[in-house]
């Protein structure tokens, strides 16, 4: 790239430019930026750098970490209307400043592990009801580490990021939670947004609603230690042509996993330790990455889809390492990395 | 006037106070805003940039230089042989020393890079503008950001009530 700076007729310019307020186009073929009054002040330039207008205070806000973001609402008017507006919500321990290091070692410290559930819901609660419900596009609940939330809270929350028309969702539970929380699928889809684009669930029960169209928007589903049975996954696969990475992990409802054909964006497909698994028949033409791992034998066809370029089977099932290599592999001739068999 | 060297397309820039800044059509369109008035067929001449002086501008177009897809536009960083890695390595060590300037370059760099929509700089100067402001108290950042308290006092109380956790 040539840099040249000239100075021509400056004296002339800049009379014109007076005369014509900077809208002037100097060229024959009238051809200039618009004004904005935010920047009128000065003729010769941007407004000094002593202040900014408002919608970059918003931008930086957007930028900045949950913590700081809440704390900057105390500012002005300005920054508190950009954290009602907040667009990426990561809520856990660590975000909302409730690390307490070692403490789950502790037996004496029960107690205090209580209070900082506790207080993690509150805090929870109050960003949630306190945002204004437009904005928000990312959700994600750290509430792993809470042996108890009261369902009604985890409905309350997840309305108000439906209804503010939510695209990626993440809601990670506990493991050892006493009663499984059955995830709302009606209120996401009572607006008339389907939105969800990237949907990530830990510890629930997921009950998909076979409602056509609900899931159009879906790009990315993973679901770890969740109940859903296979006929639930297959109605709910069947209407989500959009899906691009599917990931499901000790779903022990599952013993089928049919893959439409329909899904031709689905190039992940990740399956572990599903205990109940039996058989994975996949239609989507397009998978390049095929991961499974576990302990039971499981029945693998891919159809037509013969675009597998990585694969990675990890298992202590000495019959399925037998079945991997004499059926299955013969039928992915495209796999270009060593896949990787463990047992 | 819009030239042609070497092969490549050139646009001019013209600022405000009366300076000329011939660069690439590829540098330029790093800005969204000129790329938006080339793709309609509008800069086939020149473009007034109203709004920034030509000393902000001749930062913005070395910013754009140095970010430009690697093509030969950027001189030796757009070698085939560098692994992009180290290309990215590369220009995380240009940006930190770019952005050492003082505030009011800083905000108008800010302004520009909002106005000419240049994603890439308006996040390093946002994320430079946070970084500074990071550990703040609140009147320092007011005075930083040079924004007014407009709270009633009742309403910083609330608002600060409800947003204690933060500052634990």
């Amino acid at each position: 790239m040539r840099l040249m700076s000239r100075k021509r007729h400056r004296q002339r310019r800049r009379r014109r430019t007076r005369h014509d307020g900077l809208i002037a186009s100097f060229c024959k073929k009238k051809c200039s930026l618009r004004q904005q009054d935010d920047y009128s002040q000065s003729a010769a330039g941007l407004r000094p750098g002593l202040d900014l207008p408002e919608d970059i205070y918003r931008h930086i806000h957007a930028l900045m970490p949950l913590r700081d973001a809440a704390r900057a609402a105390c500012v002005s008017h300005t920054f508190l209307q950009s954290w009602r507006r907040y667009r990426n919500l990561t809520l856990s321990k660590e975000t909302l400043g409730l690390n307490v290091n070692g403490i789950d070692k502790d037996e004496m410290a029960r107690d205090l592990i209580s209070k900082v559930d506790g207080d993690l819901i509150s805090k929870v609660d109050g960003i949630l009801k306190n945002h204004s419900g437009v904005g928000m596009k990312k959700l994600e609940l750290n509430l792993y580490c809470c042996r108890k939330v009261d369902h009604c809270y985890l409905n309350s929350w997840l309305r108000i990021a439906f209804r503010a028309g939510i695209e990626e969702l993440t809601m990670l539970l506990s493991l050892t939670s006493e009663a499984k929380y059955n995830f709302p699928c009606s209120l996401l889809f009572s607006g008339s947004e389907k939105s969800i684009r990237h949907l990530k669930l830990s510890s629930c029960v997921f009950r998909p609603i076979a409602e056509l169209d609900c899931w159009r928007r879906l790009k990315e589903l993973l679901l770890t230690n969740v109940l859903i049975t296979s006929d639930e996954l297959e109605c709910l696969l069947s209407t989500s042509s959009m899906l691009e990475l599917l990931w499901l992990f000790r779903c022990k409802e599952i013993v089928r996993v049919k893959i439409p054909c329909q899904l031709q964006r689905l190039s992940f497909l990740r399956v572990g330790e599903c205990r109940k698994l039996q058989e994975i028949e996949s239609n989507a033409p397009n998978i390049s990455t095929f991961d499974i791992s576990g302990s039971n034998l499981v029945r693998i066809s891919f159809g037509g889809a013969l675009q597998v370029k990585n694969m990675r089977i990890c298992s202590y099932q000495p019959n399925f390492i037998w079945y991997t290599r004499t059926k299955l592999m013969p039928s992915v001739p495209n796999v270009e990395t060593p896949s990787r068999i463990l047992v | 006037m819009a030239t042609r060297e070497a092969g490549k397309k050139m646009i001019m820039l013209k600022s405000p106070d009366g300076m000329e800044f011939e660069v690439e059509e590829a540098v330029a369109m790093e800005s969204q805003t000129i790329r938006k008035m080339i793709e309609d067929d509008c800069a086939d001449t020149a473009i007034l940039i109203p709004n920034i002086n030509s000393k902000i501008l001749s930062r913005v177009i070395e910013y754009c230089n140095k970010h430009v897809p690697t093509t030969g536009a950027t001189g030796a960083a757009a070698s085939d042989t560098v692994a992009p890695a180290a290309l990215a390595e590369d220009l995380k060590i240009w940006d930190a020393e770019f952005i050492k300037v003082n505030r009011a370059t800083r905000f108008d760099l800010i302004q520009a890079a909002s106005y000419l929509n240049i994603k890439g700089l308006l996040d390093l100067t946002s994320q430079t503008t946070i970084d500074t402001i990071s550990d703040n108290s609140l009147e320092e950042i007011r005075s930083f950001l040079s924004t007014k308290n407009d709270y009633l006092p009742e309403e910083e109380q609330t608002i600060r009530r409800e947003n204690q956790w933060a500052f634990q």
